[in-house]
């Protein structure tokens, strides 16, 4: 009797097992698939640390959504935290080195990782890329006028994307729901 | 009487809690006046002005946008001194325009009355070469929303600052300025915010 108790609650305990061998992956377009890629990143980045990742707004350490950029935040190394003349020694400073990979592939990551099962949703074309929070707010669609209480996420650089057919979301919605746009890209990145 | 003391500590206690602990803990960080020199249009060269000159902390007068300009002699190994006398432009996204002129310390800023700036804003600093205003430095990306220069213009260049506010002189030897004023404060510069030392207590 104390046998097959012991058999049940082994078996009971194997039921419960979950394998956690696959990796988890938050759904994101790659980076390294090929040179394309990160030229096609490399301009939408640019976009976005230009509207976006000012040393006041998203290039900072402090926002949950962060920029890394040539003229914003960068990315440093520990050592280069708290020692300024390392950074500047290595050019990673605001004004610094041109962006670079690993900044891509940071500020990449940034966006995906908002809100990744809607990102998941945007790529296989479920949902619009514009109701990602990370174009709503920049193209001002949330209004929280009489919903401050409710947790209403206001964007309080306003509105810095021209609108939703406008070459800045253009350029974005290419990149992640292709074809991508070379040409809105120039062309957004181009407005001063 | 016990009533009374009880009404007396809960107002008190309210009144305490309406501070804002983030802007009193980056006031705190800039540190005491500099008992050398009056407290003045030329005082704390290099520290983000508006973090006193608002509504809240209500230094007088209130700003909406303030720096101060530097120059960096051609040795790296000398500091950056005050440049004063350039006109700093700024332009706001409502297509608003002003032009402000530092003070001999290096110091401008405009109040919310003379510029209220819808953010993003641009900006560019001006020379006055023979009675004409030329352009001599321009920022490269927008200011998004701080009004305070000296809040990412920090001491130094760093992965979070890109240092003072530089304005160019064609002969770096020869600065086509005078040296600041002698009674203008040293500069201080605002404590880094992502630094380590910004700490909440």
């Amino acid at each position: 009797m104390r046998r097959l108790l012991t058999l049940l609650a082994l078996f009971s305990l194997a039921a419960c097992e979950q394998d956690y061998n696959p990796p988890f992956a938050i759904p994101c377009p790659p980076l390294d698939v090929e040179e394309t890629t990160v030229e096609e990143f490399s301009q939408v980045s640019s976009l976005l640390e230009k509207r976006c990742g000012t040393l006041d707004c998203h290039g900072s350490l402090y926002r949950p959504f962060k920029l890394y950029g040539k003229d914003g935040l960068r990315n440093f190394l520990p050592e280069e935290y708290s020692d300024p003349e390392l950074a500047q020694a290595n050019m990673t400073f605001a004004g610094g080195l041109p962006t670079t990979v690993e900044e891509l592939d940071l500020n990449r990551r940034s966006i995906c990782g908002l809100e990744p099962e809607k990102m998941g949703a945007a790529m296989a074309g479920e949902i619009e890329v514009t109701e990602l929070l990370f174009l709503q707010k920049p193209l001002g669609d949330i209004d929280c006028t009489g919903r401050e209480d409710e947790g209403c996420a206001r964007h309080k650089g306003g509105q810095v994307f021209i609108g939703k057919g406008a070459d800045d979301t253009v350029c974005v919605k290419g990149w992640i729901v292709p074809p991508f746009d070379n040409g809105a890209c120039s062309t957004a990145i181009a407005v001063d | 009487m016990r009533i009374a003391t009880l009404v007396s500590c809960m107002v008190l206690t309210s009144a305490l809690g309406c501070g804002d602990p983030l802007r009193d803990r980056r006031v705190e960080l800039l540190g005491e006046e500099d008992a050398n020199f009056p407290a003045d249009e030329r005082h704390r060269p290099g520290q983000p002005c508006t973090w006193c000159h608002n509504a809240y902390e209500g230094a007088k007068p209130e700003m909406s946008v303030g720096g101060t300009t530097f120059f960096q002699p051609p040795d790296p190994e000398e500091p950056p001194f005050i440049a004063g006398g350039f006109v700093v432009r700024l332009l706001d996204s409502d297509g608003k325009t002003i032009n402000l002129q530092a003070n001999a310390c290096g110091n401008y800023w405009a109040t919310p009355d003379q510029f209220d700036p819808v953010y993003p804003m641009r900006t560019r600093i001006l020379a006055n070469v023979d009675g004409d205003l030329v352009v001599n430095v321009g920022m490269g990306t927008r200011i998004g929303r701080e009004g305070s220069c000296g809040a990412c213009h920090t001491q130094q260049k760093t992965p979070f600052s890109p240092g003072p506010i530089i304005v160019n002189a064609p002969d770096p030897a020869n600065p086509p300025f005078p040296p600041a004023a002698t009674d203008c404060p040293p500069p201080r510069f605002a404590p880094d915010m992502n630094a380590r030392d910004f700490t909440f207590d």
